[in-house]
């Protein structure tokens, strides 16, 4: 009787836990089959996310690099941003629709201009740890062994094979054909191993929602909680 | 000091500092009003383009806001030689980075501000004209308004420009940890169901690349998890982890062949080339699109 007491959502935390529950198990309704309950929070879920984005993503931005530079420091030369970055609502507009472009424009060309400096940053230095990995042991590498030099070969050569792969710009044949063939093999253990974490991540997600059911809603305390 | 940096401390960019904050206010609010009437009276002139004209006032802002990033990043740092001056730990468009930055993260704001105002007409419209399902909209929209109120205000709040009440406070629990992050989990743990469809589909061994590929899922899949280590140890039972030192030759290989063992193996020295090998393909093609992109060489986009 007191597990029934505790369980029904009398006090303000059972009543939030509660409504996460039945959050979840409207989502969850959809294994059976598309129903009205399930499209009931799935526009929920899309109307609290599209609102809950504006605080953080929308207002704050805004105060923080629009309204408190000009109305509290000073700095007046902000306040041409806004109307500027405006023009993207000419997008539904038929007749000044091409304005919006002028702001897509610099977003794009900025992207890509700091795509420059991510190339930069984030290949160069794994194509120079690549290409600085030992191959064979000397005074200059006193502490590589020989597993190590092996790890390194296997590495180079599954780099250059998946590499060979991807190259389309003449037709593969005789030995470049059997690298590439090596290749896309070496690539199905890259992406099996890929699918092997999601699955995993995913079934971390789903223990999570089956602890929060039983431990938090029915209150069947597992795993020592 | 460069030109470019002279010109960004100069305080002619700043209200002078000895107006009081009623004047400063009132000032700043005449100029951005400025500002709107400026930049939306440019439109009529714009629109008196003909298409070439149009065409290239997009291509040439394109093309300069990609050449400032690009510029300040291949521009040497030390730029004495020219300017004598000059801080030689960085380069004369540096300092205009950040702002640059800055109005980067404005139009991305006032970009999301349009997508949710995409997602509102369409919803307003679907209740106006009461079309199929309508009520689903009135859901949306009202779920919207709702949380829409309270995110902000917590967010105001936060900055302490309103006040925090205990209803807010309460509301925005409500709706963000209690509904909206419990629909995100429960949406994302969906995919756990579907992803055993895809698994048995991928995994149907109909080649050696399907073989390989259900074969290194299978090791990471269980070697990442305790159910791994229970297999390989403890049923043969061995202790976990690292052979011990004084281990005889049998069960430093049993403890080698180790499903945890293999599927760390796998990942971090098949894998690793693997992925990086993806990478600098990405790598390569987001640079030649970059260069597409900037030069508008790409259709459609521009």
């Amino acid at each position: 009787m007191d597990w029934f007491t505790e369980f029904l959502p009398r006090t303000p935390e059972r009543l939030s836990i509660w409504i996460g529950v039945i959050c979840t198990l409207a989502i969850y309704s959809l294994l059976y089959r598309e129903n009205p309950f399930y499209r009931f929070f799935e526009h929920m879920y899309i109307g609290l996310a599209a609102g809950y984005s504006l605080g953080p993503l929308f207002v704050d931005i805004i105060y923080r690099y629009w309204i408190e530079p000009i109305w509290v420091q000073g700095y007046w030369a902000w306040a041409f941003v806004v109307p500027y970055g405006m023009y993207l609502y000419f997008i539904f507009s038929e007749r000044y629709g091409w304005i919006s472009r002028i702001v897509i424009g610099t977003l794009i060309g900025a992207s890509a201009g700091l795509f420059f400096q991510e190339f930069s940053s984030r290949y160069l230095p794994q194509l120079n740890s690549t290409l600085k990995r030992p191959l064979w042991i000397s005074s200059a590498n006193p502490d590589i062994t020989g597993w190590d030099v092996f790890v390194n070969f296997l590495f180079i050569a599954i780099l250059i094979s998946v590499l060979t792969y991807f190259t389309f710009s003449y037709e593969q044949r005789g030995v470049i054909k059997r690298t590439a063939i090596l290749g896309r093999w070496f690539l199905m253990i890259g992406l099996g191993a890929i699918f092997g974490n999601t699955v995993m991540a995913r079934m971390a997600l789903l223990i999570g929602r089956i602890y929060y059911l039983l431990n938090d809603w029915l209150m069947i305390r597992i795993g020592g909680g | 000091m460069t030109p470019l940096t002279h010109l960004i401390a100069q305080s002619i960019w700043r209200l002078p500092e000895t107006l009081s904050k009623d004047q400063r206010y009132l000032y700043a609010s005449l100029i951005v009003l400025g500002a709107f009437v400026l930049v939306l009276g440019l439109i009529p002139v714009l629109q008196t383009l003909p298409p070439r004209g149009r065409r290239a006032v997009i291509v040439t802002v394109t093309f300069l806001a990609g050449l400032f990033f690009a510029a300040e990043f291949f521009l040497p740092v030390d730029w004495r030689s020219i300017f004598p001056k000059d801080d030689p730990t960085r380069n004369f468009l540096t300092p205009a980075i950040q702002p640059a930055q800055n109005v980067l993260q404005i139009i991305g704001a006032l970009a999301l501000g349009l997508g949710t105002y995409g997602l509102v007409r369409l919803h307003l419209r679907n209740v106006v004209q009461k079309r199929t399902q309508w009520g689903y909209s009135v859901v949306l929209l009202v779920a919207f308004v709702t949380m829409a109120t309270f995110s902000i205000w917590n967010t105001l709040a936060e900055k302490e420009l309103v006040k925090k009440t205990p209803f807010v406070e309460r509301g925005f629990s409500i709706l963000f940890d209690f509904t909206l992050v419990q629909l995100d989990a429960a949406m994302f743990s969906l995919i756990a169901f579907y992803i055993f469809s895809a698994a048995y589909r991928a995994f149907r061994i109909r080649s050696v690349e399907a073989s390989i590929l259900m074969f290194t899922a299978m090791v990471v899949m269980i070697g990442v998890v305790p159910l791994g280590a229970y297999i390989s140890y403890t049923l043969l039972g061995l202790p976990q982890g690292p052979a011990p030192a004084d281990a005889d030759l049998w069960t430093r290989i049993l403890h080698s062949a180790g499903l945890p063992t293999i599927a760390n193996w796998v990942l971090t020295t098949l894998n690793a080339p693997v992925q990086r090998a993806i990478e600098f393909g990405v790598g390569i093609g987001g640079l030649a699109m970059a260069i597409r992109l900037w030069l508008s060489l790409e259709r459609g986009v521009t």
